[in-house]
């Protein structure tokens, strides 16, 4: 699992100065954000992992999730950010070590706001069903 | 010669059949779900959430089942299931959209996507073993 964050990971700081590390100022944290970190920001998380077994390979399922937050009174920027996120990760190639990637694929787009903040907060929960194997030892 | 093929018999049982394993798996992703929230809930906000469960036939032209956390019937007025599922973020957040408490990051706790996906390959084992017995 290290190994499929960390190929994340290299994807989203490959390309500093554009694209959504540029719209997030690199802020793409794993699991949770600290306290203190400025929006806008993404996390991204393990929503489950399955693994599959057959003779020779070993398959792991990976549900993860991508959420973008951004405090603005204009709903643009998390637009934006959505927009990017997407650009970078659909079906996107990573380099996974000890491990073959098979597929980077969006599932469902969740809103996840809190107007009761002031600026409000604007959200998105972004799914990518993800397929990784590898031949069994 | 003859030949007679009840071809709508056969297409009604199936989609009795069919019907009875979609309520089936719906059961199962729910017990699922439930046992995942069981072991990741750690307050009474979200154990809270383990009594309002349901699975519904779902009223869409495809059909199907619903499975819902705190869906209609089961909402009191407190709506906090999709931020114990998705999370909420950081910054000045009540958790779970309660303002008497004080504001903290809310990490997700996903209960109900897991137990989806668990139950996938195990649903289309079902459907066919299903379909096999007609």
């Amino acid at each position: 699992m290290n190994s499929l964050f960390a190929a994340i990971y290299n994807r989203f700081s490959s390309t500093t100065g554009s694209g959504f590390y540029n719209d997030v100022s690199g802020r793409m944290y794993l699991n949770h954000a600290p306290q203190e970190a400025s929006f806008p920001y993404c996390v991204y998380f393990s929503v489950s992992d399955i693994d599959e077994l057959d003779f020779g390979e070993e398959r792991e399922d990976f549900l993860l999730q991508f959420s973008i937050f951004s405090q603005n009174n204009s709903a643009y920027e998390a637009g934006t950010l959505l927009e990017s996120l997407k650009t970078m990760f659909d079906d996107c190639s990573l380099t996974v070590t000890g491990w073959r990637h098979l597929q980077f694929q969006r599932g469902s787009v969740y809103p996840n706001n809190d107007f009761d903040q002031v600026p409000p907060v604007v959200g998105y929960s972004v799914d990518y069903d993800v397929l990784i194997e590898k031949t069994r030892t | 010669m003859t030949v007679k093929w009840y071809g709508d018999q056969v297409l009604n049982a199936s989609k009795i059949v069919l019907k009875n394993v979609s309520k089936e798996v719906a059961n199962d992703v729910m017990q699922d779900a439930k046992r995942i929230l069981k072991q990741k809930a750690k307050t009474s906000t979200e154990t809270g959430l383990l009594s309002q469960f349901d699975v519904r036939e779902s009223k869409f032209k495809d059909g199907g089942y619903l499975i819902y956390c705190q869906g209609p019937g089961n909402y009191t007025g407190k709506y906090h299931a999709s931020f114990v599922e998705l999370g909420t973020p950081k910054k000045g957040v009540h958790p779970y959209g309660n303002k008497n408490t004080p504001a903290i990051n809310q990490p997700a706790k996903p209960f109900m996507r897991p137990a989806a996906k668990k139950n996938k390959s195990s649903a289309s084992k079902k459907y066919q073993a299903a379909l096999d017995k007609l």
